[in-house]
């Protein structure tokens, strides 16, 4: 439990540093926190010197209404109260151990926690050591598809879950973000990318048991990505007690589809059968003048809700929703995955 | 062979009546010999009781085998000797080796051996295969089936025994598992969990199964029963030309809000609404290719190369470990 950051701030005004905006999130993160009453905004992309034809910086900082800092010195000067950490998978850990070093109470950081998971071990206990909160962005948490789903299953109107099925596909990452198909980077492809989402929620919904045994299977006939990155995977997940769990968490949406992919999960008791769609919130139509189809998405923004909530956690020092721990119980299974199809066989996760 | 078609299905449960009604439309004279149930669907259908095996075998042209899935064999092979062509249920067996014998029988005997995949009739499947082998589609990448149905309780008896249907995988997913095939050819690795609890009657089944193909496609399927379940499918196919993707109950033709009437015994075979029956579709075809008038869009080859798959991953499930198969087809 950390000390609200509230009572350490005399005017109640909470000040939260974004540390890059290598991932896009970032932008609506900013959004969002520029749009909230009380909250103060700063930016640093010092890493935007490495992709430079890719927008971020001082320019998109402009775009998007909020300050700017030139390196995260500057930033961390400035003291945030609290930062959020949007660099690509492998810099979390740096990122988060150089914030919590400059004072920062609280963190919420992009997923995957990091990349392996004795980085995901050096946030905790930085995090820890420092009394600082350490959140993780799954802001799929936070869908109300999701939330009926738990509830139906806390209220015991599934029975015993006997298995899980979940999909979270999207298209090959190409032109906007360089560095989500550099396997050093972010730690892999679609596997790194995609699993760590429905692998969050079953942890959730299962009461954090963590995984048991993991196979997966990989290819990379989707195009778009370099050589070696997988673009598609295929996940089988055992839970204690028994329970099976797939994941498809595979970059097949097409380029030109109507949509970025999307999040579905079915979970099979005894007693019945719930099927989530996060994002089926949608008109559907097509577009003669663009010649392409048309979803207009609507209902709950995923992000504001996670944004709010990790403020709320700042303001009155709650522990938040998905922490350090939460992450890296999800980041094995992402590992063991890669592992699976790196050896061909079925791999037991580290705990 | 006689002027009017001369059929006889053997068995009279839960998928006989479908069968019924597939040659009844195909103007076939039918007959029907069964353990039980055979008096109440020959009053249904019009079709004619057999006393025996033996005389069934003597009064038709074809036999359609819709008998307990371990019972195949038997009949199959009996069938052939006899000279008469079969078509039989899926799975062809519940092992790779009596699924051979069968094959290897009707081969010696010169007659066809039908396995009846109904799934490759379906008008949803079948559009989505015709495109993907049309060629514009280009190669599949990555897969995904979804098959889940109400759970078979004691009163279905052998059905409800894995010992006599082979359970979840062996009756349920080697749909899905057979048109996974179909879409992106021949599987050389396969990984299996099911959720172990056949032994409960009150729990849900549910298994998944991850495969490979020669191509490097990957694919999974996953399959259900659970008691008092809606029937349910689903398929989603990707690949750098595009997607492809179906789900039965979003794809309703035709919906109706009235009072529920009153239709007796639930029905096993799920509700195809107002499409084209399969059944009679794949009936059809089994005649055109007997005829020579068709190529048959799937052999008892294909069936065997199925169960292939079904008894690697049913090893799967007991070993943990992926296990490889050898191309049956």
């Amino acid at each position: 439990m950390t000390s609200p950051v509230s009572s350490r701030t005399a005017d109640g005004v909470i000040k939260v540093g974004l540390m890059s905006f290598a991932h896009m999130h970032a932008a609506s993160y900013a959004r969002i926190l520029s749009s909230t009453p009380g909250i103060e905004v700063r930016a640093s992309d010092p890493g935007q010197a490495e992709r430079p034809d890719e927008s971020g910086g001082p320019e998109l900082a402009a775009e998007l209404g909020v300050d700017y800092a030139d390196s995260y010195d500057e930033l961390l000067a400035w003291r945030p109260d609290a930062v959020v950490i949007c660099s690509e998978n492998a810099r979390h850990r740096t990122d988060t151990e150089q914030a919590i070093a400059a004072g920062a109470r609280a963190v919420l950081c992009e997923k995957p926690v990091a990349t392996s998971l004795a980085d995901a071990d050096a946030m905790i206990t930085a995090a820890d050591a420092a009394g600082a909160m350490l959140m993780i962005a799954y802001p799929v948490r936070y869908s109300p598809t999701f939330v009926a789903l738990k509830q139906a299953h806390d209220a015991g109107r599934l029975g015993t879950l006997r298995g899980l099925h979940g999909t979270n596909n999207g298209r090959v990452p190409s032109g906007g973000r360089a560095w989500f198909v550099d396997p050093v980077l972010a730690g892999g492809g679609a596997l790194i990318d995609h699993i760590v989402h429905l692998a969050d929620l079953y942890d959730e919904l299962l009461g954090h048991q963590p995984a048991e045994n993991v196979y997966a299977v990989a290819n990379s006939l989707m195009p778009g990505a370099p050589v070696g990155v997988e673009t598609t995977g295929l996940v089988s997940v055992r839970y204690p007690g028994g329970l099976v769990a797939s994941i498809d968490s595979s970059w097949s949406m097409p380029l030109h589809g109507p949509t970025w992919g999307g999040l579905t999960m079915d979970a099979i008791g005894d007693a019945g059968m719930a099927s989530m769609d996060a994002f089926l919130t949608r008109v559907d139509g097509y577009s003669e003048t663009e010649q392409r189809p048309l979803w207009l998405g609507y209902g709950a923004n995923l992000d504001t809700i996670m944004v709010e909530t990790f403020l709320r956690c700042v303001r009155t020092g709650e522990a938040p929703p998905v922490d350090g721990r939460g992450g890296r119980r999800s980041l094995a299974v992402a590992l063991a995955a890669l592992e699976s199809v790196r050896t061909g066989v079925a791999v037991d996760v580290v705990a | 062979m006689s002027a009017v078609l001369r059929v006889g299905i053997v068995g009279a449960g839960a998928i006989a009546p479908a069968h019924a009604r597939g040659w009844r439309d195909l103007g076939a004279e039918v007959i029907n010999y069964s353990l039980s149930g055979a008096p109440e669907l020959c009053a249904q259908y019009g079709l004619t009781v057999a006393d025996s095996f033996d005389q069934l075998l003597d009064a038709v042209d074809i036999v359609d085998v819709c008998t307990p899935t371990l019972t195949h064999p038997e009949l199959v092979i009996a069938a052939a000797q006899a000279g008469k062509d079969v078509v039989c249920e899926k799975p062809l067996a519940l092992t790779t080796a009596r699924a051979r014998d069968m094959i290897e029988a009707c081969r010696a005997a010169g007659v066809h051996l039908f396995p009846a995949h109904v799934v490759r009739f379906t008008d949803a499947y079948e559009a989505t295969h015709d495109y993907v082998a049309g060629g514009a589609f280009g190669p599949v990448a990555v897969q995904r089936f979804l098959r889940s149905g109400g759970r078979p309780g004691p009163e279905r008896g052998w059905f409800a025994d894995p010992a006599q249907s082979g359970g979840l995988i062996f009756d349920l997913m080697i749909h899905d598992i057979d048109i996974a095939r179909w879409m992106a050819g021949d599987v050389v690795r396969v990984f299996a969990r099911d959720s172990a609890t056949i032994d409960d009657p009150d729990a849900a089944v549910v298994a998944h199964v991850i495969m490979t193909h020669t191509s490097g496609a990957i694919s999974q399927c996953t399959a259900s029963w659970r008691a008092g379940a809606e029937f349910e499918t689903r398929f989603f196919i990707s690949g750098p030309g595009g997607i492809l993707s179906h789900e039965l109950g979003g794809h309703v033709p035709f919906r109706l809000q009235a009072a529920p009437v009153d239709v007796g015994q639930p029905s096993y075979v799920p509700d195809g609404g107002v499409a084209a029956s399969p059944y009679t579709a794949e009936l059809r075809e089994f005649l055109a290719v007997l005829h020579g008038e068709a190529e048959p869009r799937l052999t008892a080859d294909d069936g065997l190369a199925a169960i292939a798959i079904v008894e690697a991953a049913v090893e799967s499930t007991r070993t943990g470990a992926a296990v490889d198969v050898e191309v049956a087809a």
